[in-house]
């Protein structure tokens, strides 16, 4: 029954062809519009995020285990050797790098100087797939050797001065002791560090923390602690975990989230990215709107126009049967269909814009000068070849919105014919 | 029982019916205070002046207006009563329209015109065809299926509208002046259905016209003047000449 009024429906939008052009083609211009835009936001976001794409925070987490004498959670999960080689098993991990805490306070003693900085033991054979990026010196960790986060050396001060500037260290020059107090009896002991390097500065993670030799870490925590810890037993404090591909690494973090593992990755940032192209996608996808909710009220129009020219036709459809519904129907049909055809055309409309712009940016990027898209915020070679992309999701949610709009449109005008009462529509002029 | 009572009920029975239309403060009893009974298989002729409530009296009758106070009862259903969508099928299953100026939907072809009943009916388009083709071979429009009203003669036209009428076998037909736009050779052509169907068919029809030929076949004629039943006169019909 439904197939059949939808079946009548499409016959009556084609009795005035200029007047159904007219409308569709506002529908098109609407959805074109919106498509564009939401497009153009696909295609920066895209920009923005190979931006930082490189940027090897984006494929990483980090993971803690909860600490063992929260007796709230049970079967805790924890980090040693035993169950991070499962962990290495998770579809999207690439590696794993587990660290131990130091204990201890710190404090960094360089002449008169201080600073604190927390300790990572590492296993130095796994140094290399933490990507980090030297400044000074050499990427090694021999035993008693120290690397330096990028910033470590910047915050010196001297504890007897009044301003606390703080003064930045040549840690390669200057003699740097650690000193690490004793938790039973404050002993004290100053432990001559020997840097092998320095690393490059504002790269985020590790800007503050230096690295040491696993063994040296559970070296010291065992005299600061005053406790023995078999390397059998050895539970981690946290672990490093590289993803294959920075678009796993939300999916990974959860899979440990749900493990019961406090999670940290740079999803905040990412988050932070999406909110931005979110909030432009709603103020651009508005303004496309804007063009789509004229396109609604030239529905409304023409389907008021029509109803008005076919009410004696309502009232005979009512005379031999129909029910209000099946005369809503008709009309809904016919509005929704403005809305889906409108919307079909505009997003084929949209791939021929979309193919035109990323064809001329491709052109304007491989003459080397880059001078011909001189308007867009950053270098064309970033975009790639799209600054228009399409998510195979977003034709559908368009030709959507359209059929939706449109039923919107129709339906006060639908609403108003299905109520007509018979004998007025038949006495109608 | 059912069987036995629904022979005997009258097809069409009112009570004190009024319809009233307010023009500011000024009122019109387009339909004042009819009473009357009409049996199953009676041939109706409803005459009067123009504007003395004919079509209002018949569209009340035909569940397309409502009165703005009485009782009608059509075919044993008090259709006073019914919600919207018993009104659709009591239009739908017990009344079979016919309007002076046809009404038939001009961008379809005679046939769909004639099936348009049972695209409310939920009948598949096959079954809706099957019977709209029968229907019209059996009144002899079969030439016309396929012509849309604007290639179709006044004439041809009302008899696809008749065989609309006809669609879904409704025991009570009405005709609002079918004949006032017709020639008088044409007319009487549709006369000639009119009386067939309730002569032949059974059926009760009840037919306003100013057509004094009409009037003299007919069992009964009911004469209004300003709303109001002034003469109602049963008659042995004339002979057909
Ligand atoms: N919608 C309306 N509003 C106000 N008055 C109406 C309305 N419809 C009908 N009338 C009035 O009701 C009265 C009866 O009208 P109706 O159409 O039933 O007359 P009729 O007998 O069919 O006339 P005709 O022979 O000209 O068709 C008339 O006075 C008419 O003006
Ligand atoms: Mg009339």
């Amino acid at each position: 029954m439904f197939f059949e009024l939808a079946r009548l429906a499409l016959s009556n939008l084609t009795r005035n062809r200029s007047r159904l052009i007219m409308t569709v083609s506002g529908v098109i211009v609407g959805t074109t519009a919106v498509m564009v835009l939401l497009s153009l936001t696909y295609g920066l976001q895209r920009a923005a995020e190979s931006g930082v794409g490189a940027s090897s925070a984006l494929t990483e987490i980090r993971l803690y285990a909860p600490p063992a004498f929260d007796t709230r959670i049970e079967d805790a999960p924890v980090l040693d050797d035993e169950t991070l080689d499962e962990l290495r098993q998770t579809p999207g991990v690439q590696t794993i790098i587990p660290t131990v805490n130091f204990y201890g306070a710190g404090e960094l003693v360089a002449g008169d100087y201080r600073s604190y900085a927390p300790i990572l033991g590492i296993d130095p054979a796994l140094l290399s797939t933490l990507d980090l990026e030297v400044d000074q010196g050499e990427m090694r960790l021999g035993p008693g050797e120290v690397i330096f986060g990028g910033q470590v050396n910047q915050y010196f001060v001297d504890p007897e001065s009044t301003d606390y500037e703080p003064v930045t260290v040549d840690i390669f020059a200057e003699q740097i002791e650690l000193r690490v107090t004793s938790y039973s009896d404050n002993r004290q002991r100053d432990i001559r560090l020997r840097p092998s390097a320095l690393l490059k500065s504002g790269t985020g993670l590790y800007d503050s923390f230096m690295f040491m030799p696993l063994d040296d870490v559970l070296d010291l925590n065992e005299w600061v602690t005053g406790e023995t810890v078999s390397r059998r037993d050895l539970r981690y404090d946290q672990a490093i975990v590289r993803t294959t591909d920075r678009e796993v690494t939300q999916d990974v973090a959860q899979v440990f989230r749900d493990l019961g593992y406090f999670v940290e990755d740079a999803g905040d940032f990412i988050r932070q990215l999406n909110n931005f192209f979110t909030t432009m996608r709603l103020v651009l996808g508005g303004i496309g709107g804007i063009a789509l909710i004229v396109a609604a009220f030239g529905i409304a129009n023409t389907m008021s126009m029509a109803i008005l020219e076919r009410t004696k036709e309502i009232g005979v459809m009512k005379a031999v049967g129909a029910r209000d519904g099946d005369v809503l129907m008709v009309f809904l049909v016919e509005a929704g269909l403005v809305g889906l055809v409108g919307g079909g055309i505009g997003v084929l409309i949209t791939y021929g814009i979309a193919n035109l712009v990323n064809n001329a940016i491709q052109q304007a990027g491989g003459t080397g000068e880059g001078g011909g898209i001189f308007f867009l915020p950053f270098d064309p070679s970033r975009i790639g070849d799209q600054l228009l992309v399409i998510p195979s999701e977003l034709p559908i949610f368009i030709i959507a919105v359209a059929t939706i709009v449109g039923l919107g449109a129709g339906l006060w005008p639908a609403v108003r014919a299905a109520r007509l009462l018979p004998v007025v529509a038949l006495r109608s002029e | 029982m059912a069987d036995v009572t629904n022979d005997r009920a009258p097809m069409v029975q009112t009570h004190n019916l009024e319809k009233i239309y307010r023009i500011g403060t000024h009122q019109v009893h387009a339909v004042a205070h009819v009473n009357m009974t009409i049996p199953r298989g009676q041939f109706v002729a409803i005459m009067g002046p123009s504007g003395s409530g004919k079509s209002t009296l018949l569209y009340l009758l035909g569940g397309l207006d409502h009165p703005t106070s009485g009782d009608i009862v059509v075919n044993r259903q008090h259709i006073n009563a019914l919600s919207a969508e018993d009104l659709a099928e009591f239009r739908r299953e017990t009344i079979g329209f016919i309007f002076q100026a046809f009404h038939l939907i001009p961008t379809m072809a005679a046939l769909e015109n004639v099936a348009l009943p049972g695209l409310f009916s939920g009948m598949t388009r096959d079954e809706r065809e099957e019977r709209a083709y029968r229907l019209m071979h059996a009144l002899g429009l079969e030439h016309w299926i396929d012509h849309k009203p604007t290639q179709l003669s006044g004439g041809q036209q009302q008899r696809v509208a008749i065989a609309r009428a006809l669609f879904n076998d409704p025991p009570l037909i009405m005709a609002d002046e079918p004949t006032g736009a017709l020639d008088s050779q044409t007319g009487a052509h549709v006369l000639q259905m009119l009386e067939r169907m309730a002569r032949k068919l059974g059926k009760t029809v009840v037919v306003v016209t100013h057509d004094s030929h009409i009037a003299s076949r007919a069992d009964r004629v009911i004469s209004l003047q300003d709303g109001s039943i002034i003469e109602d006169i049963k008659q042995l019909p004339a002979a057909i000449p």
